[in-house]
């Protein structure tokens, strides 16, 4: 890559690493809103079903159900964020290596940048298309172990 | 008597998902931010089980069992990994570290619960 190419690319990566940034903390008050109204319902919930008599205990099991149903939800928000928090990383070292021309500095690079991505799909996603290592077919959503417990 | 447990996350929409499950079944809980935090805390208190995240800035869970499992007053204590991380890999060296158990992110409420009161 020419000193100019480097040039040009250098301020659009790190715009991108502050737009990454700027969404990450506009996302992350927000969610923060609605876990604490959802905490709150929950709450309220717990409160009806432990005071109340027959009548509001009924009325609370499903007021219930649906915080549970929305917590779930909600901790997508930090799997997303993580994910975003993990590109914007690696956005960062690339900058941070742009000027180099050394093969193997490269691949220290690439092994640094793949060093951020915790999550499995991700690793796999990098090796299928930094690596180019045939990774098999993407395994179906549903069989992402979301929820599972493992006691040692 | 009400059981206290130390739930450990950088994200605090996570703590308050982990905090409002753990109260709406009666247990006490204590929050901290990282593993730092966790581990300064545990120092001079007891606590019953600990619920932590993998990534977290300053001290990261693993290396957060590791030194709790030093402690002589937290050899017993339950500690739980809760994590978006589901690599084996990893896992393992969750358990040489001296975790309990493994959570993937996000947690059923349901199931977190019946997990705990396995364990207490």
């Amino acid at each position: 890559m020419s000193a100019n190419e480097t040039d040009q690319i250098a301020p659009l990566l790190l715009l991108a690493v502050r737009q990454l940034e700027v969404a990450m903390e506009d996302a992350a008050a927000e969610a923060e809103l609605l876990s604490r109204a959802i905490a709150a319902l929950g709450e309220r919930g717990v409160h009806m079903r432990d005071t109340g008599g027959d009548s509001t205990q009924a009325k609370a099991l499903p007021i219930l159900a649906d915080a549970q149903r929305a917590m779930r939800a909600l901790q997508f928000h930090d799997r997303l964020s993580q994910r975003v928090s993990h590109v914007r990383d690696a956005l960062e070292k690339i900058h941070g290596g742009l000027a180099t021309q050394d093969h193997d500095d490269w691949q220290k690079l690439k092994r640094s940048i793949r060093a951020l991505y915790t999550m499995e799909d991700e690793r796999r996603l990098f090796d299928s298309i930094v690596q180019r290592v045939p990774v098999g077919p993407e395994p179906a959503r549903d069989a992402i172990p979301c929820g599972s417990v493992e006691l040692f | 008597m009400t059981r206290t447990i130390l739930t450990v996350d950088d994200s605090t929409s996570m703590r308050q998902m982990v905090k409002a499950t753990l109260q709406s079944a009666g247990y006490g809980v204590i929050e901290a931010a990282d593993g730092q935090e966790a581990l300064d805390f545990a120092r001079d208190n007891a606590v019953d089980l600990v619920i932590s995240d993998v990534n977290m800035p300053r001290m990261d869970g693993i290396t957060l069992i590791h030194e709790l499992r030093t402690l002589p007053s937290h050899r017993l204590t339950p500690l739980l990994l809760l994590t978006t991380e589901s690599s084996q890999e990893k896992k393992m060296e969750g358990k040489r570290a001296g975790a309990t158990g493994w959570i993937v992110k996000p947690f059923n409420p349901d199931q977190l619960l019946a997990t705990l009161k396995r364990l207490l």
